[in-house]
């Protein structure tokens, strides 16, 4: 494989709890703990993992959204975590984001237009008002909105016509990766299926790469040539999307498969009940951050937190036992 | 129709949805408040009697000649409300431009810096509203001496904090949104974002506010002038009238309560104005 | 719609629950319009249903299409509310013996079923918690506003049930406050909540879907088996079919308003008649893609009507694929497609829709 596009190396978050009358931190919440991974051109890496997971977080903390706390972001041969003032604007020419609620993502008090507008004024794109008239027209037509649109608020516009609006707007500064954060999650199924659809045209005829977060392994397994399984802010499991859906070696990758309930009975994995809840992310299990919940859980589980172990030249998970899966 | 319908209304013009409609009570406040500026504005020329005129007829009850009667120097009531509008309304705007061109700044700042720059104006701001606005001007009227520009600036003084704290509220509001944290990852910068973002979003209960802020200007002024730190004699001042009234109350009761209902029909005009949807 | 194939409403055959085929509720014609701006704006328009003791009935639609609207109708949820107009009946067979249309009785009457003979979970279990009081405090109150309880029976019985839904430590957890939970936590007391008064029916409103997948498959898990042990009948208001597969004897998919679609849900999944259905089980990605070739995930075009926008003839034919001139004027019927099996399209005995098996073949 040729360089990556992007490679996150022991990419860390932590959030101060701060309490009192002049708020000082009590304590943290390691939102992103050691999370490696990279992102090759044309490529779609999925992000699976349950809320608290920090799934959000790292695609954040990539687009610099949030600050992170330590680790490398290696964009092009250069650190992202050390840019600023105008590399950080022309950071956000190459890297975009795709927002979960399309009902919150666009400005109430905007037209179509000026939200379209606003990513090719504020990079000093196209300063022709007439020539960004004619942008705008050829964004809404890429995402499958006609040129109509322009003069309507959000409020006038559907879910997933406002959805297509925000991937439009993405899209515009010709980014090099998109974050992807739970583009579908809020949308009808039907209306689901018309985004995943589009995303997965855009990347084949745009070649975008993309970072894909989602909570569902199915849209995940559709649209992602890799996956990384996260929970409580550490990787899991992490390989092609074949690897991790048809032979997963976590247990938690396998209890998350187990719980996709398809229509299809058929096509249903031995359910793996998992107990309990998430564990207080503020003061996670030592050692593996899963065991209180694994099934597969032993003593050494808890004495030091597993490290990522290959199973394939793509394929690894962060789990001690060999029989799993 | 044959067809799910995708095609609607043609919008609005974006200007008129970023203030809304008037709803009711805002078109009801507006109408009173255009009919008493354009009394007070066509006052000398309405063929009134000149309101500091004084005359032997004192004291007189309403009559054809005099609608609201004359006062104890024998001046015209009515002339006198109707000429009053121009100082109340004159203060009450100075108010709200000088709470508004405070106060808007002030909240920005505060609700888009945060930390501690947001946390000392915070105390600020706790601090004028934790004291009686009135009595603060009262005092302070006291010190600086009672002139209208005092009035109004005095007024407007202990009034900003309300506005920068409704607007730091609102900043803060739409600094969270998801479309600020788009224009953001777009690489918007702070003034952009302000520009683009949070002011047209703000505009709507900056013009409410302004008008709210009017109002307190307006009956502020006339408590002053009532208490006997109003605009100096012999210009109409609401206030000063209906203490002067109150003497003849039981004599001559539209002495008192033409000035007084013309504070309340103005108050009530910009609260209307500035109220939120019915 | 034709009254006949209402009456003849079949019994359900499939799932393994106790069901005495006894009829628990039997909403007929229900109809429920809203006014607004001016506009009578008909949400749910004629929809029978018909629902045994112990059987678990999904209702299944995507936002608009008045899946909730028929939930907050039984509940009697729409009866404060005064631009809305519910009209038809829905008699139900209460825990007395007395069966009662839940449209016409008095509001008194319809607290003391509500709790009592029915009971509702929904979706945000936070906007249904009181944040002042304890959990226990609330619970325990609930029944004992509907049983002739003591208190410390209440307490006994709020305590078998919320250590039956997988609360680890029942008596810490009444001890707590809504916001101490978490939302998986929270939508396990909500159900204790409502098994609680031990009612006949229970209406559960898109329950698991704010909740992450493995915790809504521990509790979709639960209920299954607390539903079988109980006999108690649920109306299993989603947009999800996978949640529906695994829970329901029966499906009922809703359109713009109005049943399109209705039959025991493996034969449902299997052969579906109207395209809507097939269209819905195609939009859903499914799991194994990665491993399938040419494997394409379709998307319904357009967007469902909403309740203001008016359509002739089949409301889905602005979207379907075998839309024919006809199907653009004419409203279908409700036609049985076999026992237990009806369909609300004109063509569905010409078209051969595939169902779930085809996608089973392709995986092969």
């Amino acid at each position: 494989m040729n360089s990556p596009l992007l490679d996150v190396k022991n990419l860390q978050k932590r959030f101060d709890i701060r309490r009192g009358l002049i708020p000082r931190a009590v304590g943290h919440i390691h939102a992103v703990q050691d999370v490696s991974f990279s992102l090759s051109s044309h490529e779609v890496l999925g992000i699976v993992g349950e809320s608290g997971s920090g799934k959000t977080t790292i695609g954040r903390s990539v687009l610099r959204l949030t600050e992170p706390s330590d680790g490398e972001i290696i964009f092009n041969g250069k650190d992202v975590t050390k840019f600023s003032g105008s590399e950080l604007r022309q950071y956000r020419r190459s890297a975009q984001i795709i927002f979960q609620d399309p009902y919150a993502a666009l400005n109430p008090t905007m037209t179509i237009e000026e939200i379209l507008s606003e990513p090719l004024i504020v990079q000093n794109l196209i300063k022709d008002r007439q020539k960004r008239k004619e942008r705008v027209a050829e964004l809404l037509d890429m995402v499958g909105l006609s040129a109509d649109y322009m003069t309507r608020l959000p409020n006038e516009l559907s879910g997933g016509q406002r959805q297509r609006v925000v991937i439009a707007r993405a899209l515009a500064v010709e980014p090099q990766f998109v974050v992807a954060d739970e583009p579908v999650s809020a949308l009808d199924v039907s209306v689901q299926a018309q985004i995943i659809a589009l995303l997965r045209d855009l990347k084949q005829r745009l070649g975008l790469s993309m970072i894909f977060i989602s909570h569902n392994l199915a849209v995940v397994e559709y649209l992602a040539d890799r996956i990384a399984v996260v929970y409580l802010g550490r990787i899991m499991e992490i390989g092609t999307a074949a690897e991790v859906c048809g032979s997963p070696k976590h247990p938690y990758t396998i209890a998350l498969l187990s719980a996709v309930l398809d229509p299809d009975t058929s096509n249903r994995r031995q359910r793996i009940i998992l107990q309990g809840d998430l564990p207080d992310p503020a003061n996670p299990p030592s050692g593996c951050v899963f065991r209180t919940r694994c099934p597969y859980a032993i003593a050494d589980c808890a004495t030091k937190v597993p490290e990522m172990r290959s199973v394939s030249a793509t394929h690894a998970r962060a789990c001690i036992r060999d029989d799993v899966g | 129709m044959t067809t799910v319908s995708e095609n609607r209304a043609p919008s609005v013009s974006p200007w008129r949805e970023k203030l809304g409609k008037l709803s009711v009570r805002q078109s009801i406040g507006l109408m009173i408040i255009t009919v008493l500026i354009v009394l007070g504005i066509l006052a000398p020329y309405l063929g009134l009697s000149d309101p500091n005129q004084s005359s032997l007829d004192i004291l007189q009850r309403a009559s054809a000649s005099h609608w609201f009667g004359t006062d104890a120097l024998g001046r015209d009531v009515f002339s006198r409300v109707i000429h009053g509008i121009r100082v109340s309304v004159l203060i009450g705007f100075g108010v709200g431009v000088l709470g508004t061109v405070l106060g808007v700044p002030i909240g920005l700042i505060a609700g888009y810096a945060r930390g501690t720059i947001d946390l000392f104006i915070l105390q600020i701001i706790d601090l004028f509203v934790a004291l009686p606005a009135l009595i603060l001007a009262l005092i302070i009227t006291a010190i600086v001496g009672s002139t209208a520009i005092n009035i109004a600036l005095v007024l407007g003084f202990v009034m900003w904090p309300q506005m920068a704290r409704l607007v730091r509220g609102q900043v803060i509001f739409i600094r969270e949104s998801v479309y600020v944290e788009a224009a953001r990852a777009l690489g918007g910068s702070p003034g952009w974002i302000i520009r683009q973002h949070i002011l047209p979003n703000a505009i709507r209960l900056v013009v409410a506010q302004f008008s709210i802020t009017v109002a307190f200007g307006i009956f502020s002024s006339a408590s002053l002038s009532f208490l006997g730190l109003g605009v100096p004699p012999p210009t109409p001042d609401w206030g000063t009238m209906v203490r002067e009234g109150v003497q003849f109350l039981a004599f001559s009761p539209l002495m008192s309560i033409a000035p007084g209902a013309a504070v309340t029909l103005t108050v009530l005009g910009f609260y209307l104005l500035g109220s939120k949807d019915d | 719609m034709t009254e006949s194939t209402v009456k003849s409403y079949p019994m359900p055959v499939t799932g393994g629950s106790p069901s005495d085929g006894e009829t628990l509720l039997d909403l007929r014609n229900l109809s429920v319009s809203y006014h607004m701006a001016g506009q009578q704006v008909r949400a749910v328009r004629n929809v029978d249903i018909n629902l045994k003791s112990g059987e678990v009935v999904a209702l299944v639609g995507e936002s608009g299409s008045g899946k909730s609207t028929i939930g907050h109708a039984l509940m009697g949820l729409l009866r404060y509310e005064d631009k809305v107009a519910v009209s038809g009946t829905a008699l139900l067979r209460c825990k007395d013996g007395v069966t009662r249309d839940l449209f016409a009785i008095s509001d008194r009457e319809m607290k003391r079923v509500r709790g009592n003979d029915i009971s509702i979970v929904f979706q945000e279990p936070m906007s249904s918690l009181n944040p002042l009081h304890s959990i226990g405090h609330q619970i325990t109150e609930a029944l004992l506003a509907h049983r002739k309880l003591r208190r410390n029976e209440a307490r006994e019985r709020v305590l078998y049930y919320l250590r039956r839904l997988g609360i680890p430590n029942p008596e810490q957890c009444m001890a707590r406050y809504p916001h101490q939970l978490s939302g998986g936590m929270r939508q396990r007391v909500m159900i204790a909540m409502a098994l609680c008064c031990e009612s006949k029916l229970l209406v559960a409103d898109e329950a698991t879907t704010a909740l992450d997948a493995t915790v809504q498959a521990q509790i979709i898990d639960l209920l299954k088996s607390l539903q079988a042990e109980t006999g108690m009948a649920i109306l299993f208001i989603t947009h999800d079919l996978g949640v529906v597969s695994e829970m329901a004897d029966r499906a009922i998919v809703l359109y713009a308003g109005q049943i399109v679609e209705t039959a025991a849900t493996r034969d449902l999944f299997d052969t579906p008649h109207m395209p809507y259905t097939r269209a819905l089980l195609e939009a859903i990605p499914r799991l194994g893609s990665s491993q399938m070739k040419g494997y394409e995930l379709r998307g319904i075009p357009g967007r469902a009507p909403s309740a203001f926008e008016r359509v002739d003839g089949c409301s889905f034919n602005p979207r379907c694929a075998y839309a024919t001139e006809a199907c653009r004027a004419t409203m279908p019927e409700l036609d049985m497609a076999k026992r237990e099996h009806l369909v609300r399209c004109l063509r569905w005995k010409e078209l051969q829709l595939g169902g779930c098996d085809e996608f089973a073949a392709a995986r092969r």
